[in-house]
């Protein structure tokens, strides 16, 4: 199937509705705050077994854009963050809206998501394909240093403290390790239950640790909504001439976007902070940041989308996802059968066109969808907590019950759910967890595959100029947090960055 | 425990690492970053904090009352869900309808109208889940 082919196929019946369901769940769940489009794909994953791959493909793409998406609206009509990329919106979209025009707010944003996504898409398409040709040369050993890399920039790059990054991936490795060794056949690390020896599925896994620790959370916020602001489709259409006005500014944004979507674990969210202190720095007219700025919606709202396309990029060439989204998509492809990663290419092009397809299609119906039915979505802001919460947590015991019909998966899921909500409220971040456990057999396959190739001889971890590359880069993303703290130390505390922002009393 | 687990397995003919490689060097790796951090916490040094969190809102704290009862309850109750769930006398349909009330009567002001409402919603939202998974998906979920 070619990508022409893909775009022809997504316009069957079937291929249609199922996108076009897929981006009105995910603006829904977007618009909800507090269930994110991660929980939403992990919820959905089970479902996706009566599917064939393409459309199971399709309709998570359609989701995850969606979900970006969606969280546009609550941000701009409540001031709450539908999604946790949506927080700079908060800021400017709110009181744009506040002041008459909640149209205007949501339509600029519209158009931002747009723009930003469509030039993620291209990016997407260009840099797909040449980076999984130098990636389809690899060997075992590559793979195995380029996991290895994977696990240690997402724990450095993504998060505060390395050391707790780099736990949780661990942690998430060790997860996977219970139940058959594909490769001997034996069984391991079962200690005495029987129900282990199937391992622990990753389905359950993933659904208790986003969905299971998010109703929780939920339920510890329940008062802190706001009244909603009404909206219709009045302002929503955005002229040719704020294109021109912000076209800069939506390129620029999307550009920032683009970047960080492709660098492992630091997502859509940082990407929108880092677009609105662009935009803010270069403004004529920065003192209107905060208080319903156009340029600070656009900003925000171009990068989150433009991230999409970016993040489909390393998941697509490598098989290495950083983020949430990107684990339960990666974790998508590994459950029907797909192998993520360059192979991908060659093996199954039909499931790559056909994400490149929905990709772009799927931002197009998410702008049809918000433009026309803004009044709709917003109406699912009045939905009480009370009805969502416990609906979350019945799907996800189906979710994770339907795997195998047995109880146990059940168990499994509400137990990583305590877990995610133990390690969360440490502050020790997720993903690497949920990288961990989805790529730990694929390193251990690899290096065990290569060894036997080698006679046992690890040379050529370091001898092959690839597998060597990664492996020092990854060295180097190891020591680079202790040289930079000792460094830190060594020019004492006036060297030190202010932990609180700029501002200093009286200042 | 994973340590002393793995290292009982036995060795693969033609594999230099073998099942138990991967398993003992993980743990012995997270059990040194364990000390490392402990190390860290006993001479003062901070262990840092995840830049941004995954799970939206569970350590954010707002300008609004936050319900830790609510919360560990809404956890408990899905654990007893679990539990029904695994009974298999009890079976999906009353398991469920039980849930969704109990947890919407806990997320909301008890006001008898209201808790009505929840009653009748728990008990269509479990029939709609029953038939549509049983029949139309076929799912054993008793």
């Amino acid at each position: 199937m070619t990508l022409a082919d893909a775009f022809l196929h997504l316009f069957t019946l079937k291929a249609f509705a199922v996108m076009v369901g897929g981006v009105a769940l995910g603006v829904s769940v977007g618009v909800l705050p507090g269930i994110t489009a991660g929980t939403l794909m992990a919820l959905t994953l089970p479902f996706t077994y009566q599917m064939s791959s393409v459309e199971a493909v399709s309709l998570l793409i359609a989701m995850f854009v969606g979900g970006v998406s969606g969280g546009l609206i609550t941000a701009t009509l409540m001031r709450i963050p539908g999604e946790p990329n949506a927080i700079m919106t908060c800021l400017d979209g709110y009181q744009l809206a506040r002041r008459g025009q909640p149209g205007r707010a949501l339509g600029l944003g519209n158009a931002s998501s747009l723009v930003g996504g469509s030039l993620s898409w291209g990016a997407l398409v260009l840099l797909s394909p040449p980076l999984a040709r130098l990636a389809v040369s690899f060997g075992p050993f590559e793979n195995f240093a380029v996991i290895v890399m994977a696990l240690i920039l997402i724990s450095s790059l993504s998060e505060a403290s390395f050391l707790k990054g780099l736990s949780s991936g661990l942690l998430g490795m060790l997860v996977s390790y219970p139940g058959i060794d594909e490769s001997s056949g034996i069984v391991r690390l079962t200690f005495g239950v029987n129900a282990l020896e199937g391992g622990f599925n990753s389905l359950p896994v993933i659904l208790g640790m986003f969905a299971v620790s998010q109703v929780v959370a939920d339920a510890l916020n329940l008062e802190g909504g706001a009244e909603p602001i009404r909206a219709s489709m009045r302002g929503m259409f955005v002229s040719l001439r704020d294109y021109a006005v912000h076209g800069w500014n939506m390129v620029r944004s999307s550009l920032i976007g683009i970047w960080i979507g492709i660098l492992p674990g630091v997502g859509a969210t940082v990407a929108s902070i880092v677009a609105y202190t662009t935009a803010k720095n270069l403004s004529k007219h920065s003192d209107e940041f905060g208080s319903g700025s156009e340029e600070a919606i656009v900003a925000a709202e171009s990068a989150n989308n433009a991230t999409t396309g970016g993040t489909l990029v390393p998941i697509l060439t490598l098989g290495i996802a950083g983020g949430l989204t990107d684990s339960v998509l990666l974790g998508a492809l590994v459950i029907h059968n797909l192998q993520p990663g360059p192979l991908l290419f060659k093996n199954n092009p039909e499931i790559v066109n056909t994400i490149f397809a929905t990709h772009l299609v799927a931002h197009l119906v998410m702008f049809a969808l918000m433009t026309f039915g803004i009044a709709l979505f917003a109406r699912l802001m009045l939905v009480p907590p009370a009805v969502i919460l416990p609906m979350v947590i019945v799907f996800s015991v189906i979710g994770a019950f339907a795997l195998n019909n047995r109880p146990f998966d059940i168990w499994v899921m509400l137990g990583f759910g305590l877990l995610g909500i133990l390690l969360e409220l440490a502050r020790v971040p997720l993903a690497p967890f949920v990288v961990g456990l989805v790529l730990a057999p694929a390193a251990e396959a690899e290096l065990r595959a290569g060894l036997m190739a080698s006679a046992g001889s690890y040379l050529p971890l370091v001898q092959r100029p690839m597998a060597g590359t990664m492996l020092a880069i990854a060295a180097a993303l190891f020591v680079w947090p202790f040289v930079r703290e000792w460094r830190r130390a060594a020019r004492g505390p006036a060297g030190r960055p202010p932990e609180t922002g700029p501002h200093t009393p009286g200042g | 425990m994973i340590w002393r687990e793995a290292r009982g397995l036995p060795p693969a003919p033609y594999d230099p690492l073998g099942p138990k490689a991967f398993p003992i060097g993980v743990s012995v790796a997270l059990a040194a970053l364990g000390l490392a951090m402990l190390v860290r916490l006993l001479i003062g040094r901070s262990l840092g904090r995840a830049a941004t969190g995954m799970v939206v809102g569970l350590d954010a704290a707002g300008d609004h009352a936050r319900r830790p009862w609510t919360a560990a309850g809404i956890l408990l109750l899905a654990f007893g869900y679990a539990g029904a769930l695994s009974v298999r006398s009890i079976g999906f349909l009353p398991a469920t309808a039980a849930y969704l009330f109990l947890s919407g009567v806990l997320l909301g002001p008890l006001a008898g109208r209201r808790v009505a409402a929840v009653a009748a919603f728990a008990v269509a939202a479990a029939v709609v889940l029953d038939l549509l998974f049983r029949i139309l998906f076929r799912l054993d979920l008793t």
